[in-house]
């Protein structure tokens, strides 16, 4: 397939948005929504998975541990190639020449530039030349082909999920129009050549989130999650567009090839801007992965419905600011604080986030937190600057979105199965109600627990082995007790993650077979009322019935994440691998001097024991004794209350931020109508005091009118007579 | 300025305009009665009009005479206009008085 | 047929079809037919004097479009020879565009207020027809006095519309709106005038005098370069020329004169755009405009405040606007942040989306005084946020006016949740809604990227600092529009009490079902989908306009980037001094010490 195809892969998503956008409008189309959406998803999937891997470098193969690769990056053909779709958002200026030659030579040894021309004002020549250029154009590389796999594959599969989870409602074909905008959005964040359409495509999965999370949009607390998470993202991405500027500022281009071309030549002379580039980027980053400072809206986004959790919220776009970092590794490279930022806050988000599922009643918001830490693990990974941390980082990408998108759709058959009931402390015991998915949850749950030889074991155990050959020096780097503590964190984090997760299954899962269902049935009340006006939730006629597991066409894409989460450690391993060390992620990290496998066999068996001891702990407590379980919380209920509620950070930043914000708003409106509407009305004033002053001349009289005239007569005529005389 | 009887000079032509305008001012100051004021008016209209008459044939040159003309020509036509005027504005009030019609007072 | 004679056209056709629209048809569908004829008719000219400029020029290549100065320009007809003052007329691809815009709003909000207006509608249409008129007239005129006259002239219009067809406190609002923006532009008038008599004062040898003192060069030369220009040949002659008048300020004046001149031509453009603190009188005329009037209001009055800043003050007074831009930048950043907030805690939409405009406009204002000295991307950017803020603003005031029709409330906390009973409204409104808060792929991203990019790179005037704090308008902005959206649009469905009495009677029967709403009609649509389709495509292909505005931008905006240029070639030169005083007295110092 050719290359220039790949042009068409957000495209058909965009264009099966607009069928779906058609679609909503009659109910009798609705159902089409659904195939529109896969059949596009899935075209694009081919295309990336056909054309794409055609712009790799072939020559770019070699050996990773001398060094050499570096050599030959250099070169002229560079590791991607680039299909540009349209023009878009172009600017000409003049360069200026002292001479016709000058200007001749710069415009035939620039084709395409422009024509050398006089300047009509002065002697000088000029050549018009394109200086800002931002176009919808594709930048494919290997790290572009490992997205594009994570985004249309899991977004296929999550589609044709979301055909059976969504079917009966009244918006199918809304939900189906955001999912084909979002893949459109998340596919132009991925392929973009240029930071600005990157942008373009980072706001606008922002949009697609907004418009999903406030999915069912009759209940407030939806609207205000989708509300907060698009404000929280927008602040990020503030940041995000202050790092563009700066980088065109710097760099006089926006086309990220040529930024990194530049940032790695060599030849680059630092100064203050490139160490504040990264930490502006990193803004954006912080806001789309939902790191601290700006995590606080993703737990809050499960109040959409759960494929769009699992796609969105879990696997693709939570992930962008991940590869964001990934693909402009060698520009956060520049400045020497950028990377151990970007690992600190992953490390410490990864620990806190940990902590705060583990006293969550709510599978969905279990499992958020748990991608908030386990997007920590990534930023840690990509955050170290070395070879096996960011390949891990990456890897840990991929295989979290099969494991994690795995849990949100189990979660969601789960709910879809007790009509919206999410708590699990009124569940137990489903295993017989729903087999399948227990033991597709079970696979997930081993997965992001990192059990041995699962998916997430070799990629958080690459993640662990990078920060400590960075904390141990390894590969030319300094010793540091920093990293030291950042991989001890990580590793008491695996042991949470394996006790928050299982803690939920064992919950929802073993135990006694008992539980409630839920009031809410979790749709469209249209739908489940047949069309009733009456807005307010009530729950007659769903609230009760007997839970069931889900259909085939929901079960079946599980089958293929659940094996993907199980062994994608296997297949992946070597290919993901090759994939990123042969990107532009890895091209500035130094080479792999040392010989670390008995560091990483170390850790392997450590992350082991971590994982089973921490898997457990959850079953003594949760499945064989829950009564311990609940007097240890009753013993430390404070703790418990605190981190059930988040650390109170919520309210925190309510009372802090939002409502003094507001207050100020209310006191600037004030200001406005009184204080500069007054002083506007206090000039508006002196004209009017002055025509009070002289309105007793104006009595309406006619022979006054007729006296005044005459005395302005006899005044000129003084003034004349004057004038006359005096010269 | 020959022989005992004085000729009309151009001041005796200037000293009668200027006797018609400060009449016709005096008049429309003085008066209330809205076609009386109207009449002063054009009494100071024909003050001016002598003037002018005088200066032409000072100046020996027509500018002044066919100004003249216009001036009687809207003259003619104002006092049609405001005769009528003045007539609707009686049938308002079914008075003359201009003080009964003192509506621009500021 | 020459397409130069299209351009006045584009004026006349309104101007006459207005009094004929008064005076001839009698019924309600025969006038809102004709006026909407007309204004279609109207774009359909504005649209073909598109086509011809995109042409290339005869014996030429090169599209016509993309050049700077007035490329269409026609003689037109003198109307006060003695002083110079001509009715002429030219366009360039920054008033096409603009009257571009003025004559696709017109026919939109003709459709717009079908059931709107029911009362004295041929005064309406008339006034429509003559805003139209007055606003092209702005945009087309090439003489100083030509444009003040058509500038003044939209306020009548104006007036009748807001003083006759307002809501409640219309009578109020109308004066402020006028007397307000008068004053204003009285002041420029005055400085138009005075430059108009400094270059009738002066002659070719005392132009060269003023020009060697203020260049520091000599007389002869000056002489030289100025028999060189073609410009010049207006000095000494009474006329009202803007290219002649342009070059004379930008040229003789010195930088006090410049500055007094920037101030007359601020108090009229500053109050019309418009900028923090005078902007006071927007709330109040928006909201109580009718739809038709709010729209043209947002969609093109205001734009003649930035049109003017930048077509006068930008080319006329350079040095001053490189002086004065911090302190205006200021003013628009905190009309930017102030007004945001204000937006937060308005109540009525319709007042929300008034204030979202001083917000808005502070973006472009911002972009236009962010002079760099190689690059214009920020008034490029300013003029792309003109267009696009008239579409989509213009379009979010035929969305509330949609609503205000059916419910006649525009508070916020009468409704909620419309998104259910009128889905095709819902969505029009919230991709308008995206289109104001800059979502990338939609048009408004265009223009405020473009500002901020431009304000984030003009160091020597504007800075990082200033885009900095403009970008937490993009963050207040988002925090607004999704306040109003999230009542609006999302939540549980309340639906106002109607007092819509016709439509009351025609569903009396169902009336225990709770109201009955209709959701948009035909008409309605059509209205919506026009602005709705350029909202998306400027959003994604904007790449023609921005081309064609580079050279007529940079024309414009070239002798204050020079200005810039000097000044930091002075500064750095100065720099350089003073490194190599403080070497020299470091040096001196060491001898000092050695001999010691």
């Amino acid at each position: 397939m050719d290359l220039n195809t790949v042009k068409w892969i957000p495209w058909l998503p965009a264009f099966s948005a607009v069928v779906c956008c058609v679609l909503c409008m009659r109910p009798a189309w609705r159902r089409w929504a659904a195939p529109v959406t896969v059949v596009a998803i899935l075209a694009s999937f081919a295309i990336a998975m056909l054309a794409a891997p055609q712009a790799g470098n072939p020559d770019i193969r070699d050996d990773y541990r001398t060094g050499a690769y570096e050599q030959q990056v250099e070169g002229e053909d560079g590791i991607g190639q680039t299909v540009t779709a349209f023009r878009w958002i172009h600017f000409r200026d003049y360069r200026n020449f002292d001479s016709e030659q000058e200007a001749r030579a710069y415009a035939e040894a620039h084709p395409g530039r422009g024509e050398a021309e006089p300047d009509p004002q002065t002697d000088d020549w000029r050549v018009l030349e394109t200086t800002f250029r931002a176009d919808f154009a594709y930048y494919i590389d290997p790290l572009t082909l490992l997205m594009l796999f994570v985004v249309c594959g899991i977004g296929a599969l999550v589609a044709i999920y979301g055909a059976g989870y969504m079917s009966g409602e009244k918006g199918y074909a809304r939900f189906f129009g955001a999912v084909s905008l979002f893949i459109f959005a998340m596919t132009t964040v991925v392929m973009a050549d240029n930071l600005v359409l990157l942008y373009l495509g980072w706001e606008m999965v922002g949009l697609a989130s907004y418009l999903l999370i406030g999915y069912y949009y009759h209940r407030p607390s939806a609207v205000a999650a989708a509300k907060k998470a698009f404000i929280v993202n927008r602040i990020g991405d503030l940041g995000f567009a202050l790092g563009i500027f700066m980088t065109f500022w710097r760099y006089e281009t926006v086309i990220i090839a040529e930024v990194l071309q530049m940032a790695t030549s060599g030849e680059h002379v630092t100064d203050w801007r490139d160490y504040a580039i990264p930490f502006l980027l990193l803004m954006g980053a912080l806001g789309k992965s939902a790191q601290i400072p700006l995590y606080m809206w993703l737990p809050d986004a499960m109040e959409g419905p759960t494929p769009v959790s699992a796609l969105i919220h879990a696997a693709t776009m939570v992930t962008s600011g991940v590869y964001m970092i990934a693909r402009l590794t060698p520009v956060f490279e520049l400045s020497p604080y950028a990377l151990p930022t970007v690992a600190t806050i992953g490390g410490i988000t990864a620990a806190f986030a940990a902590t705060i599922a583990t006293c969550q009643y709510d599978i969905k918001r279990i499992y958020a937190f748990s991608t908030v830490s386990q997007l920590g693990y990534m930023f840690m990974g990509v955050g170290m600057g070395l070879r096996y941390a960011i390949f891990g980082g990456l890897f840990h990408l991929l295989t979290h979105a099969f494991f994690k998108a795995l849990l949100f759709l189990t979660s969601g058959n789960v709910m879809h199965g007790l009509h919206g009931q999410l708590d699990i402390r009124k569940m137990s015991g489903l295993r017989k109600v729903m087999p399948y998915t227990c033991w597709l949850m079970f696979a997930g749950c081993l997965s992001l627990a990192a059990f041995p030889f699962t998916a997430a074991f070799f990629s958080k155990d690459a993640i662990l082995a990078g920060v400590f050959e960075r904390a141990l020096g390894y590969h030319g780097t300094e010793p540091s007790n920093w990293f030291f503590f950042l991989g001890g964190l990580a590793l008491a984090t695996a042991f949470l993650t394996a006790y928050y997760c299982f803690r939920a299954w064992f919950r929802v899962f073993m135990g006694p077979t008992e539980y409630e269902m839920g009031t809410d049935h979790g749709h469209d009340e249209d739908a489940a009322h047949g069309g009733h006006e009456d807005a307010h939730g009530d729950d007659h006629g769903h609230g009760h019935g007997e839970a069931h597991e889900a259909s085939w066409l929901m079960l079946s894409p599980l089958f293929i994440l659940a094996a993907g989460a199980l062994f994608a450690g296997f297949i992946g391993y070597g290919i993901v691998q090759e994939l990123v060390w042969s990107s532009t992620a890895a091209i500035t990290m130094p080479a792999l001097v040392e010989d670390t496998s008995q560091l990483h066999l170390t850790l392997m068996v450590l992350s082991g024991i971590v994982a089973i001891s921490g898997i457990s702990t959850a079953a003594w407590f949760h499945w064989l004794r829950r009564d311990a379980a609940s007097r240890i919380g009753e013993k430390a209920a404070p703790l418990v209350r605190l981190l059930h509620n988040k650390y109170y950070i919520d309210d925190l930043c309510w009372a802090c931020i939002v409502m003094p914000l507001h207050s100020l708003g209310k006191l600037f409106f004030l200001i406005d109508r009184l204080v500069i509407d007054g002083l506007v009305a206090l000039v508006g004033l002196v004209p009017r005091l002055m025509g009070r002053s002289v309105r007793p001349s104006q009595a309406g009289v006619l022979q006054g009118y007729g006296v005044a005239m005459l005395a302005g007569l006899a005044v000129v005529v003084a003034v004349v007579m004057m004038a006359v005389y005096l010269t | 300025m020959t022989g005992e009887m004085p000729s009309l000079v151009l001041s005796h032509f200037l000293l009668t305009g200027a006797v018609l305008f400060a009449l016709g001012l005096i008049g429309f100051v003085t008066r209330r009665n809205l076609i009386i004021m109207f009449l002063c008016t054009e009494l100071m209209f024909q003050g001016v009009v002598v003037t002018l008459v005088a200066f032409a044939f000072y100046h020996g040159n027509l500018e002044g005479q066919s100004f003249v003309i216009f001036v009687l020509t809207i003259a003619a036509a104002e006092a049609a206009l405001a005769l009528a005027l003045v007539v609707l504005l009686f049938r308002r009030r079914r008075t003359l008085d201009a003080a009964a019609w003192a509506d621009l007072r500021g | 047929m020459r397409p130069e004679t299209l351009i006045p056209l584009m004026v006349l056709l309104p101007l006459l079809a207005a009094p004929a629209i008064f005076a001839l048809p009698r019924r309600l569908s025969e006038v809102w037919a004709w006026a909407l004829f007309i204004s279609v008719l109207n774009f359909a000219v504005a649209v073909a004097v598109v086509v011809f400029a995109y042409l290339p020029a005869p014996g030429s290549e090169v599209s016509r479009l993309s050049e700077g100065g007035f490329f269409l320009t026609g003689a037109g007809w003198p109307w006060l020879e003695d002083f110079g003052l001509r009715i002429s007329f030219g366009l360039d691809a920054i008033s096409l565009w603009l009257v571009v815009l003025t004559a696709l709003l017109m026919p939109i909000t003709v459709l717009a207020s079908r059931t709107a207006v029911t009362e004295r509608y041929r005064e309406y249409y008339m006034w429509l027809l003559l805003l139209e008129a007055a606003m092209i007239g702005t945009f087309i005129a090439t003489d100083v006095i030509f444009f003040y006259v058509c500038f003044e002239f939209t306020l009548v219009p104006m007036f009748f519309l807001i003083g006759i067809f307002g809501s409640t406190q219309r009578l109020k609002a109308a004066r402020v709106f006028f007397l307000y923006t008068f004053t204003g532009s009285l002041l420029m008038l005055a400085g138009l005038i005075y430059l108009a008599y400094f270059n009738a004062a002066q002659d070719l040898a005392t132009a060269a005098q003023t020009l060697a003192e203020l260049r520091n060069i000599d007389v002869s030369e000056a002489q030289a370069w100025l028999a060189g220009q073609e410009q010049a040949a207006a000095l000494g002659h009474w006329t009202f020329d803007i290219q002649a008048l342009t070059f004379t300020a930008q040229t003789l004046m010195s930088p006090a004169q410049q500055g007094w001149l920037l101030l007359a031509l601020l108090a009229g453009f500053a109050v019309k755009v418009p900028l923090f603190p005078v902007h006071t009188w927007l709330p109040l005329a928006h909201t109580e405009a009718p739809t038709a009037g709010s729209v043209i209001l947002a969609g093109v009055l205001l734009k003649l405040g930035t049109y003017g800043l930048i077509r006068f003050a930008l080319p006329m007074c350079p040095e001053a606007v490189v002086t004065f831009a911090p302190y205006i930048g200021v003013l628009a950043v905190i009309a930017i942040l102030y007004t945001a907030l204000i937006c937060w805690v308005q109540t009525d939409v319709k007042r929300l989306i008034a204030y979202s405009s001083v917000s808005h406009l502070g973006f472009c204002v911002l972009g236009l005084f962010a002079i760099d000295a190689e690059r214009h991307i920020g008034q490029s950017g300013a003029v792309m946020y003109m267009i696009n803020h008239g579409l989509s603003t213009g379009a979010l005031f035929l969305c509330i006016g949609m609503i205000y029709e059916r419910f006649h409330t525009r508070e916020l906390a009468a409704m909620s949740g419309l998104g259910r009973v009128m889905p095709v409204w819902a969505f029009f409104f919230v991709l308008f809604c995206l289109a104001s808060v800059g979502l990338p792929g939609l048009n408004g991203f265009i223009g405020e990227f473009l500002t901020l990019v431009g304000a984030f790179l003009a160091t020597d005037t504007l800075g990082m600092g200033f885009a900095i704090a403009a970008g937490f308008g993009m963050i207040l902005a988002a925090i607004y529009i999704l306040y109003m959206v999230g009542k609006v649009i999302w939540g549980p469905t309340k639906v106002p009490e109607s007092h819509d009495h016709n439509r009351d009677a025609a569903h009396a029967g169902e009336a225990h079902h709770g109201p009955a709403v209709r959701d948009l009609n035909r008409r309605e649509i059509a209205v919506l989908s026009p602005l709705a389709a350029l909202c998306i495509f400027i959003g994604l292909y904007p790449f023609p306009m921005l081309q064609s505005l580079d050279k007529p931008v940079m024309t414009l905006t070239r002798p204050a980037a020079e200005v810039v240029a000097e000044r930091a070639d002075a500064r750095s030169e100065a720099e350089r001094e003073q490194a190599a005083r403080t070497f020299e007295a470091i040096e001196r110092d060491a001898t000092r010490e050695g001999r010691r």
